[in-house]
């Protein structure tokens, strides 16, 4: 998954999919994660679409995981909803890119 | 309007296993009308005593023989504890499987989520008729299955699903086991 294959082509089929149609707004989100940091992020209501195949890290929700070191998973999952668990496994600063996107009326 | 269920396996061999996997509904299937989950090859793990959360006594009446003994109870409120004869009502953690969550392609979005349960532990709670010769049981006390209902019609042919295993995980062992997901819908004659 690359940033611009989310923002061309993966999301606007979603959303259209979801019954949101052109009725979302996306915003970057580039998280700077801390040496072995666990981070939860609420996402209710919203979707966040990893924009990178990440290592050291972990993001897991409701949907299913993305952890390139976790040999109990079949599949990896991009997109994540409700709540979302990041764990930084590096012992240095590690960055993780998100594409939120929010639903609007 | 007939219904029609179609079934689909999620085979679970390692501790903390997340299995996605998706079920394909045939184009005819016009709603989706309701879910059932069920775990199969892993009864004879029930109730062993190694591990920890297996079967977890958690209440007991305060002073009876059990609790005084030093195990790790906690109380029960007056209420219940009055309708106790026998001195003693047990709680008992039902041992959970896993989490079983489905997403549909649609505007239902994720429609299901629950825990899949290997069996009731509780069936024969507050059944007084229990003898050391006889016990209630799931198959002599347990409710006529039925699906979680729902209603999901998205025109949506594939479900996506994702399978978290907890009762390895918490045991700490891989089990082999399977989780049968059952999808109802509804089919136009």
């Amino acid at each position: 998954m690359t940033i611009e294959l989310a923002l061309e082509y993966i999301i606007p089929q979603r959303m259209e999919e979801l019954g949101i149609g052109k009725n979302y707004a996306t915003r970057i989100e580039h998280l700077v994660l801390q040496p072995s940091e666990t981070k939860i992020i609420f996402a209710y209501n919203q979707f966040y679409f990893l924009g990178e195949d990440a290592d050291d890290v972990s993001v897991s929700s409701e949907t299913g995981v993305f952890d390139l070191s976790f040999g109990s998973a079949n599949k990896m999952q991009y997109e994540h909803q409700g709540e979302i668990t990041i764990k930084n496994y590096s012992s240095t600063i590690n960055h993780l890119r998100f594409i939120q996107v929010i639903p609007k009326k | 309007m007939k219904e029609k269920v179609i079934i689909h396996t999620v085979q679970v061999t390692k501790k903390g296993e997340i299995n996605s996997f998706q079920i394909k509904l045939p184009m005819d299937a016009k709603k989706i009308i309701g879910i059932e989950s069920t775990v199969k090859g892993i009864e004879g793990f029930v109730g062993a005593p190694a591990g920890r959360n297996m079967v977890m006594p958690g209440i007991i009446l305060p002073g009876s023989a059990m609790g005084m003994a030093g195990m790790p109870f906690g109380k029960i409120d007056a209420p219940f504890a009055a309708a106790a004869p026998s001195g003693g009502l047990f709680f008992r953690q039902t041992p959970i499987a896993g989490e079983l969550r489905l997403q549909s392609q649609g505007p239902s979005n994720i429609f299901y989520s629950t825990d899949v349960k290997l069996t009731d532990a509780n069936v024969g709670f507050g059944d007084f008729s229990e003898t050391p010769f006889w016990k209630p049981q799931v198959f002599t006390h347990g409710e006529k299955f039925m699906e979680d209902i729902v209603g999901v019609d998205d025109n949506s042919y594939v479900l996506s699903g994702t399978y978290r295993d907890r009762f390895g995980e918490e045991r700490g062992h891989d089990f082999n086991y399977r989780v049968n997901v059952y999808v109802w819908y509804d089919i136009e004659k």
